[in-house]
């Protein structure tokens, strides 16, 4: 933990109004600059796109995309996961997945995926620990950038009835 | 009010008590007559009979209702009568109520006998006041104004401990408006260094430990972002704008989504001079919270600075009521807005529109005016009658706000301009359809007159489309329609038969209500100059604008330039021949020799006088040059070497970083100003004349080249070199130097280094606060 005390971390959703606070944290954040699709999607996602404030300073998100499954059920794919810098290493990224985990068996949700760069072992780590597996990898998934290739994680999610 | 009529009131108002039965009031009605016996009591104050208003106070003390008026108004009464040690206990008990109001903790400091209007104290008072303070501190560990006000008078290192404790909680917490709060103290000599020296401490800790100098605790991440914010801040103060710039860059980098820090760059940017570069920062300051009026007003006050007044327009128009869109403006006397796209407008050259918005403030204050007749009934039918009272004071003064002296002036100014250069917009086009060709001419006057149908046909239907809008309410009702602006370009404004009589109108107003202001007699100076008025009833020269200024200011360069262009002028007239003109005449010789800046000496002798007093001032030095040149104009080489040879000398600055000269930007501009309008019109031949003049003077090419060369321009690059942001001087690091072929602009002000970024195409990823490219507006 890099901070002495007890700071609050709350989160925020994203709305037309405050998109510019993602776009901010993705441009420090990643290489890809993201289209306006992207920006409809993670709206469109509602509740399964959040911001998280450090002391009401805007500081990581979570965006995602609800995806139609073939059977009816929803998928969700998380487009991109990040937190500022200077602000990792107090649970503000486990806090947004965590949020996002809590609400899917409440939502019918089938599963949740991602890709990972395959060289990016900590991100790869980090989503094992929250019960995701490898479960597919996509050769020349990235255009510009090396390696080229990403994993696909994924994580089942338990529907509430099959609990116990 | 006289002691009489005061008198004569209070007997009105113990005669309306004695009609009350049991000498109380209804229940109903005790709050109506709580307030009366103030009123009753502060009549008496008024009159100075202080005893018996404060026995009338003691008397009535349970029929009073408001507590928190009657203990002001007792400890205002006890300390009037000299009784400072009851007056200090009713202090403290109002502390107690409210522990962050500064008129208490002032009114504490008078009954303890430590306080002083001008914030100087002894070595000894200091030790005291400081000793207050602390026990003070731990009585109202909660307020934040005990712990603010020993900053004011402590000094050195005891300033240096409190301002440290003061600065390190709220830097954890992140409290954008720190250097607001600090700023005053920058008026202190020594303590911006003192300052400065701490937090680059606090940096420095932050960065090598993580925590504050002397803590185990570890700071949260943010504590670094505030730290630099407030250093950007600083240096801003300072003018040291490439190290506020990287401080900035810096903190924007650190966490690029604070929005604080965009608007400060853009502040930062403002000051350094390049306008259109703030703008875009605000913008993109706004575009982070599209929810924030503030952000909002912000921005289209940076781009009204800017003069992009028809974005400025656009983007005001999102926080006003639908339909009714730019009126809304207007009925909602939004003065700064007003106020702000006048002086667009006038520097635009667009007099027309700047006098409307000027004059629109005008009307607001007629409105208040009108609407205090809306509270004299009712204000007296329930009793509130301190308030009242109040609200005919603030109407007295109304007219000296600072809103009012802005549109006034704004007014007076384009009306001088009219005056100067009767619309100037015909003049203009003259010189060009002269140039053209007959057949051509016959062709523009066409195309002219198409697109003045046109442009006209538009706005018909504009307004149309903004009646129907607004004519037709969410409840289907029909309303009544807005009636459509007949004269949306203020040229009816500009057609004033006598512009001159017209400035006098608000020149007036001005006279009266802000007469303690250098502007006010300026603007007196230059409508009477142009009226030729000099011949004053007597009675009048007391107002004689020269004679205020120098009251006022007399160091003033400003003052300067009046008094020697006004006598002048005077000496450069005519005998008078009739009588009375005989006689106004002598007392203006009476008065010229009653003032002492001219006292037995030639104007001549008065202007090198006054240069000779003020020779380290680039401004005064300046004025002192353009009057030269008034007086004696075949000395104009020598009044240019004036200005030539002034020394932008470097500010003592005790062991703070890097070197700042003393100029500032509004100076060096102003004189650029001169230079190029009069002392080298744009004429050609006139630079000839110049230069042979020159050359004969020094029988020398290379110096009269030199000196001829020092012409604006010359200014200009030395300047630009002084300030490199500035968009005025064309800076190296301004906007404007980076426009690329295309008109985009592509190379923005780099963070610290000179490496120039390849240039990137418009619409890649562009980094968070950099000014990659203007963005396109689309609202």
């Amino acid at each position: 933990m890099g901070a002495g005390r007890e700071v609050a971390i709350s989160l925020d959703g994203v709305r037309d109004k405050n998109v510019m606070q993602l776009k901010k944290l993705n441009t420090a954040l990643f290489p890809v600059r993201y289209n306006d699709k992207y920006y409809s999607d993670a709206i469109a996602a509602a509740e399964f796109t959040k911001l998280a404030y450090f002391s009401d300073i805007c500081v990581g998100a979570i965006a995602c995309r609800l995806e139609k499954a073939e059977n009816g059920a929803i998928r969700v794919y998380i487009m991109t996961l990040g937190v500022l810098a200077p602000y990792r290493g107090l649970g503000i990224g486990t806090k947004l997945l965590n949020h996002v985990l809590d609400l899917c068996p409440k939502r019918n949700i089938l599963d949740i995926y991602l890709h990972v760069q395959t060289n990016n072992e900590d991100g790869i780590n980090f989503y094992k620990k929250f019960g995701f597996e490898i479960t597919d990898t996509i050769e020349n998934y990235y255009a510009n950038i090396s390696p080229p290739d990403c994993y696909v994680l994924t994580k089942v999610i338990a529907q509430p009835q099959q609990k116990k | 009010m006289n002691g009489f009529s005061g008198a004569k009131a209070v007997d009105i108002l113990e005669a309306y008590e004695g009609t009350l039965e049991d000498d109380y009031p209804p229940d109903n009605e005790r709050c109506e007559h709580g307030e009366m016996l103030l009123y009753k009591i502060s009549l008496l104050e008024e009159c100075e009979l202080f005893d018996k208003a404060l026995e009338e106070l003691q008397k009535k003390e349970a029929k009073i209702v408001d507590r928190l008026a009657f203990k002001e108004q007792q400890v205002s009464l006890l300390v009037k009568l000299g009784r400072l040690e009851e007056g200090e206990r009713i202090y403290k008990a109002l502390l107690a109520m409210n522990p962050d109001n500064y008129r208490y903790y002032e009114g504490l400091q008078k009954c303890l006998g430590l306080y002083s209007d001008n914030g100087q104290y002894s070595d000894d008072e200091i030790g005291r006041l400081h000793a207050l303070y602390r026990s003070l501190q731990k009585q109202y560990s909660w307020s934040s104004a005990v712990k603010r006000i020993p900053l004011d008078f402590l000094k050195d290192e005891k300033f240096r401990e409190a301002a440290e404790n003061y600065v390190r909680p709220l830097l954890t917490k992140g409290v954008p408006s720190l250097f607001s709060d600090l700023s005053p103290l920058y008026d202190q000599l020594g303590k911006a260094e003192i300052i400065e020296q701490l937090i680059l401490e606090l940096e420095n800790s932050i960065r090598t430990t993580g925590g504050y100098p002397g803590m185990a605790e570890k700071e949260p991440p943010s504590t670094l972002m505030w730290v630099l914010f407030l250093l950007a801040q600083h240096y801003d103060r300072r003018g040291q704008y490439d190290l506020s710039l990287a401080k900035i860059d810096e903190a924007i980098e650190h966490t690029p989504t604070v929005i604080d820090l965009y608007l400060v760059k853009g502040r930062i940017l403002k000051h350094a001079g390049d306008l259109p570069a703030a703008a875009a920062l605000a913008d993109e300051a706004r575009s982070m919270d599209l929810a924030d009026r503030y952000l909002n007003s912000e921005c289209v006050k940076r781009m009204l600075q800017a003069d992009q007044v028809a974005l400025a327009e656009k983007t005001a128009v999102l926080f006003t009521k639908d339909g009714d869109q730019h009126n809304n403006l207007h009925d909602m006397q939004c003065m700064w807005y007003e106020l702000a796209s006048g002086e667009s407008y006038f520097r635009q050259g667009d007099l027309g529109r700047a006098l409307k918005k000027f004059l629109a403030v005008e009307k607001h204050y007629a409105d208040m005016t009108e609407d205090q007749f809306d509270f004299h009934s009712y204000c007296l039918r329930k009793m509130t009658l301190r308030a009242y009272v109040e609200m005919l004071k603030f109407q007295d003064r109304l007219h000296s706000y600072p809103y009012f002296h802005k549109a006034a002036a704004g007014a007076i100014r384009c009306y001088l301009r009219l005056y100067d250069s009767p619309s100037p917009s015909v003049t203009e086009e003259d010189e060009e359809m002269s140039k053209l060709l007959p057949s051509q001419k016959k062709k523009m006057r066409q195309k002219q007159r198409k697109a003045e149908a046109r442009a006209k046909k538009e706005a018909e239907e504009k307004n149309e489309d903004e009646s129907s809008a607004s004519g037709v309410s969410k409840s289907g009702k029909r309303q009544h329609a807005k009636p459509v602006d007949p004269d949306p370009y203020g040229v009816k404004l500009l057609q004033v038969e006598d512009p001159l009589l017209e400035a006098t109108k608000y020149l007036k107003l001005l006279q009266k209500n802000s007469s303690e202001s250098l502007e006010t007699h300026l603007l007196s100076f230059e409508v009477n100059m142009r009226k030729q008025k000099f011949y004053l009833p007597s009675s009048q020269l007391r107002s004689l604008a020269v004679k205020q200024l120098l009251r006022l200011d007399a160091e003033s360069p400003d003052s300067h330039r009046c008094l020697i262009r006004f006598f002048h002028k005077v000496g450069t007239m005519s005998a008078p021949v009739s009588d009375s003109d005989k006689l106004i005449w002598n007392v203006l010789d009476l008065e010229r020799s009653s003032l002492s800046q001219l006292h037995g000496k030639s104007l001549i002798e008065a202007n090198s006088s006054f240069l000779e007093k003020h020779k380290e001032s680039l401004m005064h030095r300046a004025a002192a040059a353009e009057m030269l040149d008034v007086l004696e104009p075949e000395r104009r080489l020598e009044a240019i070497k004036l200005i030539e040879d002034s020394v932008n000398n470097v500010v003592p600055r005790n062991g703070a970083l890097g070197p700042v000269g003393e100029w500032s930007l509004k100076d060096c501009v102003a004189v650029h100003q001169l230079l190029k309008t009069a002392f080298f019109d744009s004429d050609a031949a006139s630079s000839l004349t110049m230069f042979l003049f020159a050359w004969k003077l020094f029988a020398d090419i290379r110096n009269a080249t030199k000196l001829l060369f020092f012409t604006p321009s010359g200014w200009k690059e030395r300047c630009a070199g002084y300030f490199p942001f500035s968009i005025y001087f064309e800076g190296t690091r301004s906007s404007v130097t980076s426009i690329s072929a295309d008109g985009n602009i592509c190379n923005a002000p780099e963070n610290g280094g000179n490496h120039q970024e390849p240039v990137r195409s418009l619409g890649s990823h562009s980094p968070n606060g950099k000014l990659e490219s203007f963005k396109e507006l689309t609202i």
